[in-house]
């Protein structure tokens, strides 16, 4: 049983899909979101702000059940003090 | 000082004017292959200038300084298509628009059917685009969308056109409220930090920086 949306789940059988990365952080009293991208983008009722720290990490793909990860880094000064 | 700057009139030699589209590709066994566009595309841009008088060189020098990071970012363009081609007569846009009016090359935008198909109107009557002409969607000076249209496309007799453009159109910051531009369609842009080169010399006095895309909102 998949939880992707299906347009989702038939690009990713396609193979070619756009991808933005959206980081979200949920911390006590405050949740903020960051993205690698050119202009502030509200997903899920949460502004997510471009933010140029975060290093978009390499793709990793596999065939099989194996279950792949992406790595974003992130710089310490990418967070805001005020968090 | 305005912000953005215009860029100079100077005796421009080269220009490369290409949007970056961050893609992975990735091979996998058994005839499957990934591939994946992340973030946001942008433009780059080139220029080069040709010799250049000491006139036009206090240009380019003011011109840099002024668009420094601590000046302001500056309209870049593609020099090799500063309007649709079908209209270019190496000189700016003119003529009359099919519900009155003069055209200087400004049109409205009707609606936003797609990220990727736009309808535009106020152009003149059988005004033609054609494939790797520009349009610019400007919100305002800073926030602007620069596109390249891909698919043939003419108004009708009342200047109305259907446009396919790549790469998508960001429409949580871009709505019906924007203008469409084809005169010198532009983005936001600024200038690479170390790229300028600029040489005063008998034999070399062509100068050239590169710039990037700038986002704003």
């Amino acid at each position: 049983m998949s939880v992707l949306d299906p347009a989702v789940e038939s690009a990713l059988e396609a193979g070619r899909l756009a991808r933005l990365d959206l980081i979200r952080f949920d911390l006590p009293g405050k949740t903020v979101g960051y993205h690698r991208g050119g202009r502030p983008y509200t997903y899920n009722g949460l502004t997510y702000i471009p933010n140029r720290f975060l290093e978009r990490g390499e793709l990793v793909s596999a065939v099989g059940v194996a279950v792949t990860t992406r790595t974003t880094k992130s710089d310490s000064s990418g967070c805001p003090a005020s968090i | 000082m305005a912000d953005p700057i215009p860029l100079p009139m100077l005796p421009w030699r080269d220009c490369q004017f290409d949007a970056i589209n961050p893609t992975d590709v990735s091979m996998m066994e058994g005839r499957l292959s990934e591939e994946q566009a992340a973030g946001t595309p942008f433009w780059k841009a080139q220029y080069t200038t040709n010799w250049m008088t000491p006139a036009f060189y206090g240009l380019f020098d003011a011109f840099v300084m002024k668009s420094s990071s601590r000046g302001a970012s500056f309209i870049g363009y593609d020099l090799f298509r500063p309007r649709p081609i079908a209209h270019n007569n190496g000189k700016p846009l003119s003529g009359t628009k099919a519900g009155g009016g003069a055209f200087n090359g400004d049109a409205v935008l009707q609606s936003i059917t797609s990220s990727a198909a736009i309808v535009v109107a106020g152009l003149p009557a059988g005004f033609k685009l054609s494939p790797g002409d520009y349009v610019e969607l400007r919100m305002s000076q800073l926030v602007r969308s620069l596109h390249r249209i891909v698919e043939n496309a003419t108004a009708n007799a009342s200047g109305v056109v259907s446009l396919s453009i790549m790469f998508g159109l960001d429409t949580q910051h871009f709505t019906t409220a924007a203008s469409v531009h084809f005169e010198k369609p532009s983005c936001v842009m600024t200038i690479d930090p170390g790229s300028v080169a600029a040489p005063k010399s008998w034999a070399g006095r062509e100068a050239s920086f590169s710039a990037t895309e700038m986002f704003f909102s």
